[in-house]
């Protein structure tokens, strides 16, 4: 499944626990996220196996988006499943950020 | 007659800017069209970015920062047609972004309640603690964006509080950070 807008991709790959997120997300307010990634977190739910969220090409994301994604750790979490977030070092924002996630669920990796 | 009330970090840097860029807005027409918040973002960005040996970095991160300040001064202005003011000022070490709206009371309060936290707390366990308690709440506002913009950009955050005669009050937010931080992380990568 893959969602597409002027702004940004989502794309969920059919029978395959990945899904990338790229562009730049910035949207209102956490619930506008909840609907956002609700495919995200439906294929969560529907694959198994190690579940990889490649960030590496989003540009911009806002802290109601980290608030967005905190919550898809934590469902990972409250499944005990295998979380790899993949990165990219070039984008300013995202090595931070992302090592703080690792506080909600230690066996989140994150990756370049 | 106005109460003032200073909180945080309220300090600044700046006595004579090399660059100093000032806009205003109808906070309605952000909330509108919500990605005019990182258009403008994104202008500023780069109109600065030139003060900077990598300009790609540095747009990133001075938009990123930017957006956060300016999103939350549209959120919390109480009257949606009352103009907000964001402006950017820069000298060779320092950063500051300064924004004025006017916010309901509590709204104002809970600013106070958040930099106190910020500037009092360890900054990575507030992080944690204000992912955990979003995540199980549905508020309109993430309560994140000034604490990751001390964690992750080591920023100086204060707050001028001028209590009004219509029991509103206006709110002049201020983020000082320093040109390092910007730097630091463009060596870094």
């Amino acid at each position: 499944m893959k969602i597409q807008t002027t702004e940004y991709t989502i794309d969920c790959r059919d029978a395959e626990p990945y899904a990338k997120l790229s562009g730049v997300l910035r949207l209102a307010s956490p619930a506008a996220y909840e609907h956002a990634f609700a495919p995200i977190r439906k294929h969560l739910a529907a694959t198994l196996g190690a579940y990889t969220l490649d960030v590496a090409q989003l540009t911009f994301m806002n802290s109601s988006g980290i608030t967005g994604l905190s919550r898809l750790v934590m469902q990972a979490r409250s499944d005990s499943r295998e979380l790899v977030i993949v990165v990219s070092d070039t984008v300013p924002w995202q090595r931070k950020t992302f090592g703080s996630l690792q506080k909600l669920y230690p066996k989140l990796q994150i990756r370049n | 007659m106005s109460q003032v009330q200073l909180v945080g970090e309220w300090q600044s840097r700046i006595d004579d800017s090399i660059t100093e860029l000032k806009m205003r807005f109808v906070p309605l027409d952000l909330v509108a069209h919500w990605k005019r918040c990182g258009m403008v973002a994104d202008f500023l960005a780069h109109f600065l970015a030139y003060n900077f040996e990598e300009t790609s970095e540095a747009t990133n991160i001075v938009s990123t920062v930017l957006n956060e300040v300016l999103e939350n001064a549209v959120k919390f202005s109480c009257d949606k047609h009352t103009k907000i003011s964001l402006t950017l000022r820069h000298t060779g070490d320092f950063l500051e972004i300064e924004t004025t709206n006017v916010s309901t009371m509590n709204d104002a309060q809970s600013l106070v309640q958040k930099l106190t936290r910020i500037n009092n707390e360890d900054i990575e366990d507030l992080f944690v603690q204000q992912l955990e308690y979003t995540a199980a709440t549905d508020s309109s506002a993430s309560g994140l964006g000034l604490i990751s913009l001390k964690k992750d950009y080591n920023a100086s955050l204060g707050a001028k509080l001028i209590t009004l005669d219509n029991g509103k009050c206006e709110i002049v937010f201020r983020l000082l950070m320093a040109t390092d931080e910007i730097e630091k992380r463009i060596g870094d990568a």
